[in-house]
């Protein structure tokens, strides 16, 4: 077979592959509504569980079968290795050049000046937001009113449903946001990059100053510090964590835990 | 001339024999080529060891009961049910999740001291060796579909996790004080498929029945679109929605395994972060699941495992931490190199060097 | 160097055999070591076991006392299984609590907490605090007579189980019941 061929032959497996994968899915999904929506009282049992799996069984052997099929073809037709390549995005390109440019340099064009205003204005944007996303969402979930207590039509997941409404939107926005902020970013990164390579190329010969710290002695000081810090961090943690288990082995914790795995509250595990 | 006709005749014989013999033995180097490059990695070892370990109770699943020994009272590192019949250990975030619910009667030490034990001992060693969903992930995602990339937008979508942390895991079942693990019982897939699953497949619980409905249908739901979007987004559950991830992150710099970066040594040339499939800005940032495939392809060999000088020398406290951390005489030398995507995606570099101390993931694309 | 490689190579032999006995000791000890005592099931069409339960102190008893299930001869006994911290029972009780008022004296109800959960936390206070109007009521089961065990319970909870005038158990349902399906079931034995 021509390389074409093959490569024809890898695509074609994979999308055949991914529909199998999805239609199969669905099909799960579609029957687990179907006997849902029996209307009854109690709409499953374990017929009509296996009722609903054999119907669609014939399907899933399929997407087994196309599963090996796939792996077998690409066992015999292998994509060529790619050596690894780092990918960098806009905004990495444009720190690393950044590293190179002199301070006086990057503050004296217009453009560069612009562009980490317009950056800094964006996450700012993007943090605020976020932040009063946050604080919405805990005003509802923090809020007592949304829970119904015990002993007056206790329904948890009437409550979730009720509060979804009220916390999906912003926490919808507050990602969406942070995607956006993301995304404009890389947007000025662009045309800051361009800026910088024509100052580079512009100012040739010019020391490039920034990146590497001079003294190794400063930095060897830090790290020992940093270890120690650590080393610090590490043995409150470890104290810590073995004194809770004592206070938990103690005031009844670790039983609670033991009763809550060996009951099983059915509803808790979805069966409901 | 009839000696000579013998003669010939033998010579056809053992001319046909040797180049029989060389067939076989062609073909059998062939095979052995190929089995040796498709033997499981060591942390895919690992992981299945682990899943084994944790849901050591196998006769559970023929007998349809949970166990209810005193072995529940400590933590499967993992995400694993305890509702799973063959589950020897409680699930760390629904223990979480119902000593928070009775945190005004009791403070919830115990499971703290656990939580905090794993992560300063494993950190997200444990997502990436020990748990059971992990490991469903990654051979999901071994399916040949095309592959979705993971980009700086991924990572924005990665917080997502400590939403649910926060909202799931802590609010709600302090708010209610009454018993409503909120994660596991809307989303958690893992008790879905292990305890929910795990207990109506089997006959004996044919009665369970009659309690499914609409909760089921909805977390059946989410247990299926799960596993779809895991064939084509790697490690779709751990990277946007697992709070325990969550939690371990936070321990990501104290944790005592794991990968560590040596700056001294980094030539920030970006190739691990290319190669990695987890929405890292740093090696062993609190996204890194510590596979180890970074390690491979470091030019500059920066890259190792945390706490290796410990290791070296023979210490077996933690059965798993011994298997993972002592070192190999690496021998593998994986001439043909991987590619198993057809995505463009960029896979291991092929060559490796002769001698590589600490190395388990092998020459695998893990 | 091969002294280190040979050092380090059985280093990891032992690591791996460690591992494996770990593995398969763990896996003896859960599947092939026999710990649980029998327990005799009672099921649909036997009659109900006889126990004596401790009641609570509620609005329906309020001396507390024993409840036994020749007390409840002649009436439709509901036994409802429980735990203090459990969700869904806890959401499905003003439901019994309904089913008492509405049927008077053709049924009994009893709701009996679990031997096995949260043994510790205060369940007079409970009770007192969170159902101090309900006519159901409220005993302890105990490992003694292990009814919710006796009864087939598996370890999830709630559990309901229904015996008509005779005291022949006629239904048992594991997990949370709805109040139309309690009401149908009702029904039948009245």
């Amino acid at each position: 077979m021509t390389e074409k061929h093959q490569i024809t032959l890898r695509r074609v497996t994979g999308i055949v592959l991914s529909v199998l994968t999805v239609i199969a899915g669905v099909l799960l999904i579609v029957q687990s509504q179907r006997i849902y929506r029996s209307a009854e009282i109690t709409p499953y049992s374990y017929e009509k569980a296996k009722n609903a799996l054999s119907e669609i069984a014939a399907f899933l052997f399929l997407w087994i079968a196309a599963v090996v099929a796939g792996w077998v073809i690409f066992e015999i037709f292998p994509a060529p290795t790619e050596k690894p390549r780092a990918r960098f995005d806009r905004s990495e390109i444009l720190k690393r050049l950044q590293k190179r440019v002199p301070e006086n340099l990057a503050h004296g064009s217009e453009v560069l000046r612009k562009a980490k205003r317009a950056e800094k204005i964006v996450w700012g944007v993007c943090v605020g937001c976020c932040a009063i996303c946050a604080a919405l969402v805990a005003l509802v979930v923090w809020n007592k009113k949304y829970y119904t207590p015990v002993g007056d039509g206790f329904n948890p997941t009437r409550d979730m449903i009720g509060m979804l409404p009220r916390i999906l939107p912003w926490i919808v926005i507050a990602f969406a946001a942070a995607a956006f902020a993301t995304i404009f970013t890389e947007r000025f990164a662009e045309k800051e990059t361009t800026e910088i390579k024509k100052l580079l190329a512009e100012n040739r010969g010019v020391s490039g100053a920034a990146g590497v710290s001079g003294a190794s002695n400063a930095s060897a000081d830090k790290s020992e510090k940093d270890k120690r810090t650590l080393y610090i961090v590490r043995g409150v943690l470890l104290a810590c964590g073995i004194a809770f288990m004592i206070i938990g082995a103690n005031n009844g914790g670790a039983k609670e835990m033991l009763e809550k795995a060996i009951n099983i509250c059915t509803e808790c595990i979805g069966l409901g | 001339m009839k000696s000579t006709e013998k003669t010939n005749f033998f010579a056809k014989i053992k001319k046909a024999f040797a180049a029989t013999g060389r067939g076989v033995k062609t073909a059998a180097v062939k095979t052995g080529r190929w089995i040796k490059n498709h033997l499981p990695s060591k942390r895919r070892i690992i992981q299945l060891y682990s899943a084994l370990l944790f849901n050591a109770n196998l006769k559970g699943f023929t007998s349809g009961k949970i166990y209810t020994g005193n072995s529940k009272y400590l933590c499967a590192p993992g995400l694993n049910c305890y509702s799973c019949p063959g589950a020897i250990g409680a699930c760390p975030l629904g223990s979480l999740q119902n000593a928070l619910a009775s945190s005004k009667t009791r403070t919830p030490a115990y499971i703290f001291g656990i939580i905090i034990l794993f992560g300063l001992l494993l950190g997200r060693t444990i997502c990436g060796f020990l748990c059971p969903i992990g490991l469903g992930q990654e051979l999901l995602y071994k399916i040949k579909t095309p592959k979705v990339k993971k980009s700086k937008v991924t990572r924005v979508f990665s917080y997502f996790k400590y939403v649910l942390l926060v909202v799931l895991v802590i609010s709600i079942p302090v708010m209610y004080q009454t018993g409503v693990p909120a994660f596991c019982k809307y989303i958690c897939p893992s008790g879905t498929l292990l305890g929910g699953i795990g207990l109506i497949s089997n006959e004996k619980n044919a009665d369970m029945y009659g309690m499914l409905g609409g909760l089921f249908t909805w977390k059946f739901l989410l247990l299926i679109a799960f596993i779809v979007l895991s064939v084509f987004i790697f490690r779709f559950f751990c990277r946007f929605f697992c709070p325990l991830g969550a939690i371990y992150g936070f321990f990501c710099r104290v944790a005592m395994l794991g990968v560590k970066l040596d700056k001294t040594k980094c030539t920030d040339c970006g190739l691990c972060k290319a190669v990695c499939k987890m929405d890292i800005r740093h090696v062993g940032d609190h996204e890194c699941i510590h596979c180890g495939a970074c390690m491979k392809v470091c030019p500059a060999k920066a890259i190792s495992w945390k706490g290796s000088k410990i290791f070296v020398r023979e210490n077996v406290t933690e059965e798993n931490a011994a298997a993972i951390a002592a070192p190999v005489p690496a021998e593998r030398v994986d001439l043909r190199g991987m590619a198993q995507n057809a995505s463009k995606n960029v896979s291991q570099n092929a060559v490796q060097p002769a001698v590589k101390p600490n190395d388990i993931t092998g020459n695998k694309e893990d | 160097m091969q002294k280190r490689m040979k050092a380090s190579f059985w280093a990891e032999v032992t690591a791996w055999a460690l591992a494996a006995i770990l593995l398969i000791g763990t896996l003896v000890y859960f599947n092939a070591c026999k710990k649980e005592q029998e327990i005799s099931v009672y099921g649909t069409g036997d009659a109900c076991p006889q126990f004596d339960a401790v009641l609570y102190r509620t609005k329906a008893d309020p001396e507390g006392g024993v409840f036994t299930p020749k007390s409840a001869k002649g009436k439709v006994m509901i036994l409802n299984f429980w735990y203090t911290t459990c969700g869904p029972c806890l959401k499905e009780l003003p439901d019994f609590n309904a089913v008492q008022s509405e049927y008077g004296e053709k049924v009994k109800i009893v709701a009996l907490h679990s031997y096995s959960a949260d043994t510790d936390v205060d369940k007079q206070a409970f009770l007192e605090d969170k159902f101090p109007d309900y006519v159901i009521s409220f005993a302890q089961d105990t490992e003694s007579f292990h009814l919710y065990d006796s009864l087939g319970g598996a370890g999830s909870y709630p559990m309901t189980g229904i015996a008509d005038g005779d005291g022949i158990i006629r239904f048992i349902k594991q997990g949370s019941i709805t109040l139309t399906e309690l009401q149908t079931e009702i029904e039948k034995l009245i």
